[in-house]
C-alpha cells in the first residue's frame, strides 16, 4: 500500500483566525498572571533585580563615554597661579601662553571671579563670609589644538611649570583617561553581568512557565489528543514568558529611573565645578524601550527552554 | 470514509509483556466494530495504537491506506484532527464550559468564530446538551460529561470515531443511549471502534464483535480477520 499521497493535509489557518487566536491568547495570558499576582510579582521583581545591575552598568558606560567625549572636546588644561602674585606677572606669562604655537586660548579667571565663583554654590556661602581675606588664587584655562597627543599636551604644559609665578598645573586628560579605562572595565563587566544574569531572567521565567505548564498539563493532554501542534500548545507559553519579562523589565527601568534621579544632583554640582554641564543619558524612551524588548526576548526564550523540554516529557495516554 | 488495516501488530511494552501478539485485522469503511475483552487484553493499547499515542513494536497500521506507523511527528497533528476519540474519563477540561470543551477541536483546526459557534451547537444538539452549554463540565454528571466527550469527538466531523470504555462509569440505561448515538454516527459513514468489556451491551446492539485476549484476537465476527 502506497503512503506517497497526502490524506490529512495540515488545516490552512486564515491570517485573521491566527490573528484572533494571538489576541484571545494573550488576553488567557494576562488573565493567568494577574489572577497569581504574587506569584507573578515576585517573578517580576526577581527578573527586574537580574536586568537592573547590566543595565545600570551600561548607563554608567555611556555616561562615561557622554563626558570623555565633551572633555574631550576642550582638549586643555588648567594654571593656578600662586596667591599673591602680581597682575602684571600674571598677564605676562599669559601672553607667553597665547604666543605658544600649540595653544588655541587662554581664559583666565581673577581670584575676585574665583571666590564669585565659588560663592553661588548655596553650600559654601556661609563659609565664605567667615574667610577674612580671599584664598583662591588668579587661574587660566587653556585650550590647544584638538589634535594634540596627551603625551605632547603634557609636554607643553610642563613648558610653564617652571616659571615663577605658577602654582601648579593640572592636565585633565589625565583623569579622564583613567575614567575612559574605567569605562571601558565597566562595559566589560557589563557585558559579563548581562550575559550571566540575562541567563539568570531565563531560568526564572522558564521556572515560572514551567510551573504554568504543569498547572495546564490535563489541557495539553487534551489538547494534543485533539490534534493541536506543538506551535499551538506552547504559544501561551510564550506569551507568559513575555509577560515576565516585560514585567521585570518595568521593574528594572523604576529602578534605574530611581537612581538618576538620585544621582542627578550630587552629579550636577560635581560637573559643575568643573565648569561642564551634566545631562544625563539614560532616561529617553529609545533606551527604555530597547530594555523592555531584551526583557521579552528573555521572558520568551524562557519560556521556549520550559515548554520544549516540557512537551517532550509529555505522554498523552 | 476511512478503512483501517492492522498488519501483523505487536506491540511490547519496556519491562512488561507484550499488550499485543502479532495482530491483524481490518475495519472495513463506514463499519462499525466492538473490541472486547478483559482488562489488561489489549483494547486500549489498540486504540492508542491508532491514536498515535503510541507505536508498535512491529507491524505496520494502515488509516486511508497511508501507513500511520511511518507518519512523521510533524503530521500527527493533522492526522489526529480527523480522528475523533472518547475516553471513559472523558479527559475534558473542568475551568472550561461545555462549549468551550466541545470547541476545542475547531479551534485547532482555526476555524471561523461563526462556523465554531454553528458546529459546536449542532453537535451538543446532537447529544441533547444543547441547553447546558454555559455550564462549567463540573456541574454535568458523569453521563452528561460522557456526552460532551462524545460532541467533542464528533464536532470536527471525523471519519473515525473511536471510543475507549466509553460506557465503563454509566449505569445500563445511559450505556444504551450512548451506544445508540455512536450507531446513529455510523450511519453517517463515520467508521466506528468502540473499546468495552460489557459483553451483554455489545451483544444488543448486534454489530461485528472482535475480541482480544493475552493480546491477541481470539474472536472476529469477520472471519478473514481470524489469527491463524
Amino acid at each position: 500500500m502506497a503512503a506517497s499521497k497526502e490524506p490529512w493535509p495540515r488545516s490552512k489557518r486564515p491570517i485573521a483566525a491566527t490573528f484572533r487566536d494571538h489576541v484571545s491568547v494573550i488576553r488567557d495570558s494576562v488573565r493567568f498572571t494577574s489572577s497569581r499576582f504574587g506569584t507573578s510579582l515576585l517573578v517580576w521583581l526577581l527578573i527586574g533585580t537580574a536586568m537592573a545591575l547590566p543595565a545600570g552598568l551600561y548607563l554608567i558606560e555611556r555616561n562615561i563615554e557622554v563626558i570623555s567625549r565633551q572633555w574631550d572636546s576642550l582638549n586643555s588644561f588648567s594654571v593656578y597661579f600662586e596667591v599673591g602674585a602680581s597682575v602684571g606677572d600674571i598677564n605676562e606669562l599669559v601672553q607667553q601662553i597665547r604666543n605658544h604655537s600649540d595653544i588655541v586660548t587662554v581664559s583666565t579667571v581673577t581670584p575676585e571671579e574665583a571666590l564669585n565663583e565659588f560663592s553661588s554654590y548655596k553650600e559654601i556661602t556661609d563659609a565664605m563670609t567667615l574667610l577674612e581675606s580671599n584664598p583662591l588664587p588668579a587661574s587660566a584655562r587653556v585650550t590647544v589644538d584638538d589634535q594634540l597627543s596627551l603625551e605632547r599636551l603634557s609636554e607643553v604644559a610642563s613648558q610653564f611649570e617652571a616659571v615663577g609665578v605658577v602654582d601648579e598645573i593640572v592636565v585633565e586628560r589625565a583623569w579622564l583617561q583613567r575614567l575612559q579605562a574605567i569605562g571601558e572595565f565597566i562595559s566589560r563587566l557589563g557585558w559579563v553581568l548581562g550575559i550571566l544574569f540575562g541567563a539568570g531572567a531565563v531560568l526564572i521565567t522558564a521556572a515560572s512557565v514551567r510551573l504554568a505548564l504543569e498547572m495546564r498539563l490535563e489541557e495539553i493532554k487534551v489538547l494534543k489528543l485533539v490534534g493541536a501542534t506543538n506551535a499551538f500548545i506552547t504559544r501561551p507559553f510564550l506569551y507568559s514568558g513575555a509577560i515576565y519579562g516585560l514585567g521585570g523589565a518595568l521593574v528594572a527601568a523604576m529602578v534605574l529611573s530611581a537612581a538618576l534621579i538620585l544621582l542627578e544632583a550630587p552629579l550636577g554640582a560635581l560637573w559643575s565645578s568643573y565648569g561642564q554641564m551634566v545631562n544625563l543619558q539614560g532616561d529617553e524612551p529609545a533606551f527604555y524601550s530597547g530594555l523592555g524588548l531584551v526583557g521579552v526576548i528573555l521572558g520568551v526564550i524562557g519560556g521556549l527552554v520550559a515548554s520544549n523540554q516540557r512537551l517532550r516529557e509529555i505522554n498523552i495516554d | 470514509m476511512s478503512k483501517i488495516e492492522f498488519q501483523r501488530v505487536t506491540k511490547r511494552f519496556e519491562g512488561g509483556g507484550e499488550a499485543l501478539k502479532d495482530v491483524s485485522v481490518v475495519f472495513p469503511e463506514g463499519t462499525m466494530t466492538f473490541l472486547t475483552g478483559h482488562s489488561g487484553a489489549g483494547k486500549s493499547t489498540f486504540l492508542r495504537l491508532l491514536l498515535r499515542t503510541e507505536s508498535p513494536t512491529r507491524g505496520q497500521i494502515f488509516v486511508n491506506d497511508v501507513n500511520i506507523v511511518k507518519l512523521p511527528v510533524r503530521k500527527i497533528p493533522a492526522y489526529r484532527q480527523n480522528l475523533g476519540a472518547v475516553f471513559q474519563d472523558h479527559h475534558l477540561l473542568a475551568e472550561r464550559s461545555v462549549y468551550e470543551n466541545v470547541a476545542l477541536p475547531l479551534k485547532v483546526a482555526g476555524m471561523r468564530e461563526q462556523d465554531v459557534a454553528r458546529r459546536v451547537r449542532a453537535a451538543l444538539s446532537r447529544v441533547g446538551l444543547l441547553e447546558k452549554e454555559r455550564l462549567g463540565t463540573r456541574a454535568l454528571s458523569t453521563g452528561e460529561q460522557q456526552r460532551v466527550g462524545i460532541a467533542r469527538a464528533v464536532v470536527n466531523r471525523p471519519k473515525v470515531l473511536l471510543a475507549d470504555e466509553p460506557t465503563g462509569n454509566l449505569d445500563p440505561d445511559l450505556s444504551r443511549d450512548i451506544m445508540t448515538l455512536f450507531e446513529q454516527f455510523n450511519q453517517v459513514g463515520t467508521t466506528v471502534i468502540v473499546a468495552s468489556h460489557d459483553r451483554e451491551l455489545i451483544d444488543a446492539m448486534g454489530f461485528r464483535i472482535v475480541e482480544l485476549a493475552s493480546g491477541g484476537v481470539i474472536r472476529d465476527d469477520d472471519s478473514t480477520n481470524l489469527d491463524k
